[in-house]
């Protein structure tokens, strides 16, 4: 027996030492970024500017909850130098059974090329009583957080030191990027949040189909009333629908916000008899032709609401 | 079965108190700076139970031993990282009827380099598509009745080492795949391979690939094939074995090919897959030529709503064990209903044509529910 697979042993041996020579170093100087998510992708392009080549997994008109693990996604994943998520189990349906299988360690949870941009982050909804009676919940808090602009500061402060990390010799270069996305950033947090209070979304009381929108309503000043969803990933049962119409009747809700791959009948029948405008809402770069980048995708939504709200069309 | 019932239970009673001890001690150090740190927790390994109970009605429950009604598994799961460089996988089935069984246990050393994993202890072969799958995670009730001939009523699983190597330079993703395992017994049971001695190994190899046919559709093809003993089961017992048996061996290649459907935008609400499965055994003898046998299915499954799935599957499978080659049909239909993520009602039916001509008619109610953290969605 030995005899018969002694050969293919040998061969077996010299495959393994001749890979294992090809290593998993990036080449050509610049680091390689693999993102679940175009918002995250946007940031680290923001900070790495020439220094960096970037590929997301999720296309922003994606949920990021059910994204397909496909094994083409692992061809991207091998190369990477670092590995960005969002975190707080938003991809947890998905992305470690990707890393687990990336065949690369640099991106293993704890090594320097594994980043959870939510790091520093304010996160809401943590803490309370977690169960699945609740839903498909989040037990480490919210996980849309980049939806508040101000939480992009430090995703992108995050990143600068994840990518000073991997490439020390580029870090002022880094600082350099930062700073200026932060101050632009900073700029365009003022004016949103003026033009939201022109436009009277301070106090406006709104339903979304998902929780996705606490922190676009923490940065804006909106209240979220009431979900489309009785509990997230739970769909909604007719007599939900009913209760919904009459308490946002009742209530005088300003806005019926949706994402964009949701089904929309059920919220516009909804909107239509509560006498509410609904809104497809993009919560995530490229998830609308107009929201190229992190900072686009905040004006895209402020004009989307300013011209939903006026009776226009979306 | 009173003794396997009462260990089962004892040892479901052993597992759910750690884990509420564990929440327990939880609770307890964030009121108590004094009580038992936190840290000890936080370190211990995703705990998940995937419940399998299945209604049957039809002409198998003739059979003795069969019942109307039960609790086919549950099956606890384990996992956790064991150092920067490996993990570490159990998957414990319990079941009134076959008692405990360590279904895998595996440690997997993920961080080897040039596109290498290896992966030692007891798993499931890197046979096909089906054979990986946990049985209470499959769309089915039953098994494939060419899943069931060549590998048995658990699968193909045994202890062993294997190294899987995603291959560089390509376009596409390709993975080979590696194993060497004891030859496994299942149970006695007619099957591919049947061990003999010890040191009977089973050598086995697959070739994985993927491709984007667009955003919304991908294709898998794959090869499999394994080498192992073909000891003396399948051998007529009348006849004095002059030779060895454990020389003998048996050989089955396969080939698979999935086709998935799903319109990114709308991810939650369509989704087509269809898959193929074939395969081939060849068997040495006894002083005989050599025997070969196929076997093989087709299956689709089409998700018509975010919470329905309806799908079929047909089947054909020679009998191993048969002199002459004869072959067994069957068709299942199946309509799945998923309250949530974590939960599946199927309702089944099959209808089998057996080599002598027979016919079976099965009506299966399975439901699978499952607790504990967030797994991977299936794919």
């Amino acid at each position: 027996m030995m005899r018969r697979f002694g050969g293919l042993f040998r061969f077996a041996g010299a495959v393994i030492l001749a890979v294992a020579e090809v290593g998993t170093a990036h080449a050509g100087g610049r680091l390689h970024v693999v993102t679940t998510t175009q918002d995250l992708a946007s940031i680290a392009m923001e900070i790495g500017g020439d220094r960096i080549a970037v590929e997301t997994l999720a296309k922003g008109y994606q949920d990021p909850h059910f994204v397909d693990a496909k094994p083409s996604y692992l061809l991207k994943l091998r190369k990477a130098d670092l590995f960005i998520q969002v975190g707080r189990e938003l991809e947890v349906g998905w992305a470690p059974g990707l890393i687990n299988n990336a065949r690369n360690k640099h991106i293993q949870p704890g090594a320097s090329g594994f980043l959870d941009a939510s790091t520093n982050v304010n996160i809401l909804e943590v803490g309370g009583r977690v169960g699945r009676e609740q839903g498909d919940v989040h037990p480490l808090g919210n996980p849309h957080y980049w939806l508040n602009p101000e939480n992009g500061i430090a995703m992108a402060a995050n990143i600068r030191d994840a990518l000073s990390r991997l490439a020390p010799t580029d870090a002022s270069y880094f600082q350099e990027r930062y700073t200026a996305f932060e101050g632009r950033l900073r700029a365009k947090i003022g004016e949103w949040k003026k033009s939201a209070a022109a436009m009277g979304l301070t106090g406006m009381k709104v339903v979304t189909y998902h929780r996705s929108w606490p922190y676009f309503a923490e940065a804006f000043g909106l209240e979220v009333v009431d979900y489309v969803e009785p509990r997230p990933g739970v769909p909604p049962a007719p007599r939900h629908v009913q209760e919904l119409t009459a308490a946002m009747k009742a209530q005088r809700v300003g806005l019926l916000i949706v994402e964009p791959y949701f089904d929309p009948k059920l919220s516009q029948q909804i909107a239509r008899n509560a006498g509410v405008p609904m809104l497809v809402l993009p919560p995530s770069v490229g998830a609308a032709p107009a929201a190229t980048d992190y900072i686009r995708l905040f004006d895209t939504q402020l004009d989307l609401i300013r011209r939903a709200l006026a009776g226009g069309k979306p | 079965m009173r003794q396997v019932l009462r260990a089962s239970t004892a040892f479901l009673v052993l597992i759910l108190s750690s884990a509420g001890f564990a929440a327990a001690a939880s609770a307890q150090s964030t009121s108590s700076p004094s009580a038992l740190p936190q840290g000890a927790n936080l370190l211990n390994p995703a705990l998940s139970v995937i419940g399998w109970f299945q209604g049957e009605a039809g002409d198998q429950l003739k059979e003795e031993g069969s019942s109307a009604f039960s609790l086919r598994e549950a099956e606890l799961g384990l996992q956790a990282n064991v150092d920067p460089y490996s993990r570490a996988d159990f998957f414990i089935s319990v079941s009134p009827a076959e008692g405990i069984d360590l279904e895998e246990g595996t440690l997997t050393l993920h961080s080897l380099p040039g596109g290498l994993t290896a992966k030692l202890g007891k798993f499931r072969g890197d046979f096909g598509k089906f054979n990986r799958t946990h049985p209470p995670e499959t769309v089915f009730a039953d098994r494939p009745l060419a899943a069931e001939r060549f590998f048995g009523e658990e699968g193909l699983s045994a202890e062993g080492v294997s190294a899987s190597w995603l291959l560089p330079g390509l376009p596409f993703y390709a993975n080979l795949d590696g194993e060497v395992t004891n030859t496994p017994g299942f149970d006695g049971e007619p099957a591919a391979f049947a061990p003999y001695r010890g040191k009977d190994l089973l050598f086995l190899g697959r070739l994985s690939t993927f491709f984007d046919l667009s955003e919304a559709s991908n294709l898998a093809i794959g090869g499999s094939f394994a080498d192992g003993a073909n000891g003396p089961i399948g051998i007529d017992s009348l006849s004095l074995p002059l030779v060895d048996p454990g020389a003998l061996r048996a050989r089955v290649v396969g080939a698979d090919m999935t086709f998935r459907w799903k319109n990114p935008r709308r991810a939650i609400y369509r989704s087509l897959i269809a898959q193929v499965e074939l395969m081939q055994r060849t068997a040495e003898t006894l002083g005989g030529p050599d025997v070969t046998r196929t076997g093989g299915y087709a299956w689709g499954d089409f998700q018509f709503a975010r919470r329905w799935h309806a799908g079929g599957r047909y089947d054909w499978s020679d009998n191993l064990d048969a002199a002459e080659a004869a072959v067994a049909t069957g068709v299942l239909g199946f309509l799945t209903y998923h309250p949530s993520e974590f939960a599946a009602m199927s309702a089944q039916v099959r209808r089998q044509k057996l080599e002598g001509g027979d016919k079976e008619t099965q009506i299966y109610f399975k439901t699978t529910f499952n607790i504990g953290p967030h797994g991977s969605h299936p794919f």
